[in-house]
């Protein structure tokens, strides 16, 4: 009870400086304004598949006084290219392997039939010279007599009606059956899983370019290439990395367990049509979620830092410790003021980044399931619920920094170094590491500097490559026992310190 | 009387620098106890030991009956302070400093502490921030925050500095009004002691971390000799006629000066008019406490800072 009130008291004092008023205004606006950033440059921004410029210089090579068939041909050849580049800018295309695919195989064939039509009337050309302009091919059709030309011509004619078609409906199940052809006469084992993957987009009657399903299928196939074959243990080397065979083992399986994971989420969720990362509302909310803990990290290394140290610098520690308080009550309400505060923060711009990705991206999305592996099933989850749960987890670390600060300015009574010397440590963390690592210095997993950044232990690959990176094999139970141990012996020395400290400011 | 303070054999050393040293003191209920000595004496570190600020190196103190060091919050309950000077919080209103120490006593009571807000008379500017306040209201707020636990015991750490002379008279009142009404008991320390000794019941000399003296100021002394002038017309014949009373006599300027007792005065009066002197003015001066205290503490390391 008198804990309570003492960290009341202690809230009190932090939320009524103007600097703290200042630091709310500041990541309350970066949460909100990062999700509408997201919106408007990453998710709008698209290359347009032709410029204005490409125009021009098509023009600029028409030539003026052409009086060869050679010079009408290579005019009438720009005169296509224009024209279909343009009837792109009106629709407004942007880059895309469909666009780009659909558009260039549409010009070859119009460029293709114009050249056929040239044959068959056995004008007077060069069709190296012109094949060479235009990236084609006409070389095949040289020998062939002019019921042949007038054949071919015929059936690319009927192909390029087909592709206009195509251009108008923007039907996208054109581009997945090219797609399936590479893959037709399959060889190996991933080839076939490819032209398997295409044959189900495709009998999913998959007609948008943007359909999830599409961006989840190229998904299944990064994730394919990113798996990594054992090495045995006669050919492991471990080169500069300090992993022994056994955890090389360990991560490598990790790894390739989620990737397998991770394809199966895709299937299930092109199978049952769940798309899951949310429209973008997902990756925006959570990639701002993550910087805003970043942020809110050195917001409350600032705070803890302070809250022992300006009571010493101002002298109103004084009029503290004279009340009926035993001191090491004083410095565990001001610690819990620190976690309180820092509660507090997540919680509120956790609301306002909500409400700013949903007004972006739309509430809806929020209602879409996450999905999971549990024991080889796809099962469904609560986003929200997963979301909460990462947050928190992810502010383990920041509390932890902030009982850092909160331990050093107890012990050395001075805010700034304090302050700059956490800050230092948290983001210099990786840094660190691999310093050590270098060294060969034997326990790094026990220090707390691989277990500053949370957010590596919600995805499992993130922690796979950092593990990688660093040489060093550790889990997320390993760093909340180590991360653990470590406050409760900072937390007693500084409790230690504070009672014994003879008070003389 | 119950004694509300009581320190025993303390001392405490700071680096190689013996600042207390084997000091006892008392303080009754109820009075207001001077506590008096030059810079560096160890006032404040007798302050600070007394509220656990510092730890002693050996002996003990209790506050109304609780020793510190077993029972320090409830000795702390039974004691308002402010030590050098009172440090709030500047980015608060006085009133909102206020409520902060008054959420930290256990036995919170609005009305008293209404009641003390009033007492110190800031008026609206209660709701002010601090760190627009003039040093006095900031002694009077520090006062109001050392009163508002309800303590048996007020402990002030030098409040006159810095204080105009209006300042110190306004506090002096205050606390002699705050020891009498309620009944706490007043410890009060300064290096100037004319500023205190017309208000304090007791006083006690310290230097070098010792005590030299406590004195009571109720006792009045009538067998000490006062120093008393009388300016008179006839310097010389006034010299003579008290020599022939055996009366040891200095000329000074415009008349002669005299060691007697307060009882003495009229008979030496009588004495001149009788040897028709003509006596314009008779002068006693008081022998200090000011006078005792830079005696006592003469030609100590304290003085010498």
């Amino acid at each position: 009870m008198k804990i309570l009130k003492l960290t009341y008291n202690e809230i009190l004092k932090q939320v009524k400086k103007l600097s703290f008023k200042v630091c709310l205004i500041i990541v309350l606006l970066f949460a909100i304004s990062m999700p509408i950033l997201y919106k408007v440059f990453v998710y709008d921004d698209s290359f347009p598949l032709y410029y204005e410029g490409d125009i021009q210089y098509y023009q600029d090579q028409i030539i003026s006084d052409a009086d060869t068939e050679q010079d009408k041909l290579f005019n009438k050849l720009l005169d296509i290219k224009i024209n279909i580049i343009n009837r792109a800018l009106e629709n407004d295309e942007d880059y895309t392997d469909f666009n780009s695919m659909l558009y260039n195989e549409y010009m070859s064939s119009k460029t293709m039939s114009t050249i056929l039509d040239s044959m068959i009337k056995d004008e007077d050309i060069n069709y190296n010279e012109i094949d060479g302009w235009f990236e084609i091919d006409s070389n095949q059709y040289l020998d062939y007599s002019v019921q042949q030309l007038q054949d071919a011509k015929n059936e690319i004619e009927e192909y390029t009606k087909e592709l206009e078609g195509i251009i108008d409906t923007k039907d996208y199940s054109w581009y997945l059956q090219v797609q399936r052809s590479y893959y037709e006469d399959y060889s190996n084992e991933n080839d076939k899983m490819m032209y398997d993957l295409y044959d189900k987009l495709i009998e999913l009657n998959i007609k948008d370019e943007n359909d999830f399903r599409v961006i989840e299928a190229q998904n299944i196939i990064d994730y394919y290439n990113q798996k990594e074959i054992l090495i045995s243990e006669k050919d492991y080397v471990s080169g500069d990395s300090n992993l022994s065979y056994d955890e090389y083992v360990k991560l490598t399986n990790m790894k390739n367990d989620e990737i397998d994971k991770n394809i199966e989420k895709s299937f299930y969720a092109i199978e049952n049509n769940i798309n899951y990362n949310g429209n973008g509302l997902k990756t925006t909310f959570n990639d701002t979620i993550q910087s805003n803990i970043t942020i809110l990290s050195i917001v409350i290394v600032i705070i803890a830092g302070g809250i022992v140290a300006n009571e010493f610098q101002k002298g109103t520690i004084r009029l503290l410790v004279i009340r009926p308080n035993k001191r090491w009550k004083i410095l565990l309400s001001k610690f819990l003021a620190v976690v309180a505060i820092a509660l507090g923060l997540v919680y509120i711009t956790y609301v306002a980044t909500f409400i700013a990705s949903g007004i972006s991206f739309g509430f809806s999305n929020y209602f879409v399931s996450d999905l999971n592996v549990v024991n080889g099933a796809v099962i469904q989850e609560s986003y929200i619920f997963n979301s909460i749960c990462n947050t928190l987890l992810q502010l383990i670390p920041v509390i932890f920094v902030g009982l850092g600060a909160f331990f050093l300015s107890t012990v050395i009574n001075n805010t700034a170094f304090s302050v700059g010397f956490s800050i230092f440590i948290l983001m210099g963390s990786q840094l660190a590491i691999m310093v050590l690592s270098l060294l060969g210095f034997p326990f790094i997993d026990l220090t707390f500097l691989p277990y500053l950044d949370f957010a590596q232990f919600i995805n499992k690959l993130d922690l796979v490559s950092n593990c990688q990176m660093f040489g060093i094999y550790y889990t997320l139970g390993k760093g909340i026992i180590v991360l653990i141990s470590w406050s409760i012996i900072i937390y007693l020395i500084s409790t230690f310190v504070f009672n014994k400290k003879d008070i003389r400011n | 009387m119950k004694n509300v303070l009581e320190i025993k054999n303390v001392s405490k050393k700071i680096g190689k620098r013996q600042i207390l040293d084997n000091l006892s003191l008392d303080v009754r209920e109820g009075e207001i106890f001077g506590f008096v000595g030059p810079n560096g004496a160890g006032k404040t570190t007798l302050i600070k030991v007394m509220l656990g600020l510092y730890k002693p190196n050996k002996g003990s103190i209790s506050i109304a009956g609780f020793d510190i060091k077993d029972d320090f919050e409830k000795a702390m309950d039974e004691v308002g302070a402010i030590i050098e000077n009172p440090e709030m919080y500047g980015y608060l209103s006085g009133k909102d400093n206020l409520k902060l120490y008054a959420r930290m006593d256990p036995n919170n009571d609005y009305e008293y502490q209404k009641e003390v807000i009033e007492s110190v008379k800031l008026g609206s500017r209660i709701n002010n921030k601090v760190r627009t306040y003039s040093l006095g209201m900031r002694q009077r707020l520090g006062i109001a925050q050392a009163l508002i636990s309800k303590p048996k015991l007020l402990v002030l750490d030098e409040p006159t500095n810095g204080l105009d002379p209006l300042g110190i008279k306004e506090l002096r009142d205050l606390l002699k009004k705050i020891s009498k009404e309620k009944n706490i008991a007043v410890f009060i320390s300064s290096h100037i002691l004319s500023e205190i000794e017309l208000m304090c019941d007791r006083i006690a000399i310290i230097d070098n971390g010792k005590i030299l003296e406590v004195k009571d100021m109720h006792d009045k002394n009538d067998t000490e000799s006062l120093r008393v002038s009388f300016e008179v017309d006839e310097v010389n014949k006034a010299k003579e006629v008290l020599k022939a009373n055996n009366k040891e006599v200095k000329i000074i300027e415009n008349g002669i000066e005299v060691f007697v007792t307060r009882e003495e005065v009229p008979d030496i009066n009588l004495l001149l008019v009788k040897e028709n002197i003509k006596v314009y003015e008779i002068n006693i001066e008081h022998k200090t406490l000011e006078d005792e205290f830079i005696e006592k503490t003469k030609g100590t390391k304290g003085q010498i800072k």
